[in-house]
């Protein structure tokens, strides 16, 4: 395994500090914490989008603010909790959108993103006449074409700020399980922010647990929650039970329980 | 009804257009049109004089000044990410000619130097209203508007200024100019802006993708590998430079800035490969048109073009409004 990320002692003035992390290759991390505990920022700062960065931040091997933009995109791509686009843009305009110039991209890999994200129907349309959720899938498609679908022979980061909220059910697992499939390879490591606490914890190999911009802990969620990190991160008792093979980190009725 | 990929036929229909475009423009004016034609085929030196000297650059500068209009329009409305950015509306022509007129009033610069000038003069209020306006990458309207307001009042202010202080051959001149014409054109300065087109059109291709990455927002854009700050400094310099040439050359031209990138969408829509080329096109073609019928309603005396374009400004910019409003 190759780091991809490595984060030492990171601090974003007035957004968080002391952050030391690493993000290998192939990973499934888990991004959570309450609401204002820094997630969507640190993921930002790995964006390169935070200037006045205290510690390290390096990219493939790299201090981040050494790469250009160029570079960078060829090593993560990154989608923020809520994008803009015209809506007289179509589905397919919006999903080139994800190929970075002068790269190839695998035409097989596109293929397959098009398929698990059920996105052919909407490719012909403008994105006006679509609705939120699928306005989402295809702007998620858009940054997979630029991570998965790229090809290079270097590992790329997912960096998920929440991307999967508008998502139903059906679409949300489809593209979990996908993803899982697409880190296997080692090819993609994919960071996601999410407060489907259940579904995370079940998806990720690691969990990053942020609280009032410090990293409370990372490890395996079961093992954070036995600690009963994530319930004080979250300041509700939060419990692990295992049920027919399947994990279940679930919240409880009332605070005192 | 919104077309989303330019079809051949589409751009084969504006093409057409403005070519026919063009030599209306080139047989409109005081000569009529047979006696003109007559006499270019009889090789008469006083047609072929009137065809060189005054039709030709007029129409090539209508032209070119109506494709960098159009081009500075586009070029606003993605750096500003808003519909209503239009070099007229926020104040950057009216600091492009308040910068002029100052210069030939107090500097007595002349029909070159004014250019200069003209380029300042817009750059300078475009910086100021893009970093007043502009916070985290997202533009204020409000700010845009109001900003645009104010540049406005003080343009007026020291273009009143300074035609209170010119001489009373200057002053014709000057309001002539600044109610914007093509009249004044020769071919140097038709040829010059003309350039200065090709240069834009040509750089369009290697900007196309920052514009387009531009309307997913500034934070999608840096992310997709585009590097937005050199990229928003480079809009700003050419954007100067089209509206301080036009400026400088041919006055106040309202209008096309807003409208040319506006009906090049609905041709072409928002992908800046097809949207650039179609702003110049149809910007020029609007420019040719209402010059031709400047030339036409008085006949033959003829009303300046920008009077004529502000006044079909006007009504464009209100079913805009409304347009969004319903949106």
């Amino acid at each position: 395994m190759s780091e991809l990320f490595a984060l030492t002692d990171l601090s974003w003035p007035g957004r968080f500090s002391g952050v030391t992390l690493t993000l290998e290759a192939g990973e499934r991390v888990a991004l959570l914490g309450p609401n204002g505990a820094g997630k969507s920022s640190l993921l930002q700062a790995m964006a390169g989008l935070a200037a006045p960065l205290r510690g390290s931040l390096r990219l493939a091997g790299q201090p981040l603010h050494a790469l250009p933009p160029e570079q960078q995109a060829l090593h993560r791509a990154w989608l923020p909790q809520q994008t803009d686009a015209p809506p007289a843009l179509t589905g397919e305009q919006l999903l080139g959108m994800g190929r970075l110039p002068g790269q190839a991209h695998d035409a097989d890999r596109v293929e397959q993103i098009i398929d698990t994200l059920e996105l052919a129907p909407l490719l012909p349309l403008p994105l006006g006449t679509l609705s939120g959720g699928e306005q989402q899938r295809l702007q998620l498609g858009r940054v997979l074409v630029q991570s998965w679908a790229l090809r290079v022979d270097h590992p790329r980061a997912l960096l998920l700020d929440e991307g999967l909220n508008a998502l139903d059910v059906r679409h949300r697992m489809r593209l979990l399980n996908a993803l899982t499939d697409w880190c296997d390879t080692g090819a993609l490591s994919v960071v996601w922010i999410s407060h489907d606490l259940t579904l995370a914890a079940q998806w990720a190999q690691r969990v990053w647990l942020m609280r009032a911009g410090q990293l409370l802990g990372e490890g395996r969620a079961e093992t954070l929650t036995r600690k009963g990190l994530l319930t004080q991160a979250f300041d509700w008792p939060l419990t692990w039970r295992e049920c027919d093979d399947m994990a279940l980190l679930l919240p409880a009725q009332q605070p005192d329980a | 009804m919104i077309a989303h990929s330019p079809t051949p036929l589409r751009w084969l229909v504006l093409l057409v257009a403005g070519l026919l475009a063009l030599v209306a423009n080139l047989l409109t004016g005081a000569t009529p049109v047979t006696e003109l034609l007559g006499g270019l085929m009889g090789h008469d030196p006083l047609s072929w004089q009137i065809f060189m000297e005054l039709r030709l650059p007029r129409a090539l500068l209508a032209l070119a000044v109506g494709g960098l209009l159009g081009w500075a329009g586009m070029a606003m409305q993605s750096l500003f990410r808003n519909p209503l950015a239009d070099p007229g509306l926020v104040g950057v022509s009216a600091g492009a000619a308040a910068a002029a007129v100052l210069g030939i009033a107090l500097l007595g610069l002349g029909l070159y130097t004014r250019g200069v000038a003209a380029f300042v003069g817009a750059l300078g209020v475009l910086g100021i209203i893009y970093a007043l306006a502009t916070r985290h990458g997202r533009t204020d309207l409000g700010w845009m508007l109001l900003a645009g307001i104010a540049f406005n009042a003080i343009a007026s202010a020291l273009i009143g200024l300074s035609l209170y202080v010119a001489s009373d051959e200057a002053l014709r001149q000057l309001t002539w100019w600044l109610l914007g014409s093509f009249a004044e054109a020769r071919l140097p300065m038709a040829l010059g802006a003309l350039g200065l087109l090709a240069l834009l059109l040509g750089l369009s291709p290697a900007v196309s993708r920052g514009l387009d990455a531009l309307l997913l927002g500034e934070a999608s854009a840096w992310q997709m590998g585009v590097p937005v700050q050199r990229l928003k400094t480079l809009l700003l310099l050419l954007t100067a430079l089209a509206v301080g040439v036009s400026v400088a050359t041919s006055g106040m031209i309202g209008f096309v800035g807003l409208a040319a990138p506006h009906l090049a969408r609905l041709l072409t829509g928002s992908l800046h490969r097809a949207l650039a080329p179609a702003s110049v096109l149809i910007g020029a073609l609007l420019a040719l048109s209402a010059d031709s019928l400047a030339r036409l309603l008085a006949q033959p005396a003829e009303v300046p073009v920008g009077l004529l374009l502000s006044a079909l400004g006007g009504p464009f910019f209100l079913w805009l409004l409304l347009r969004m409003r319903r949106v």
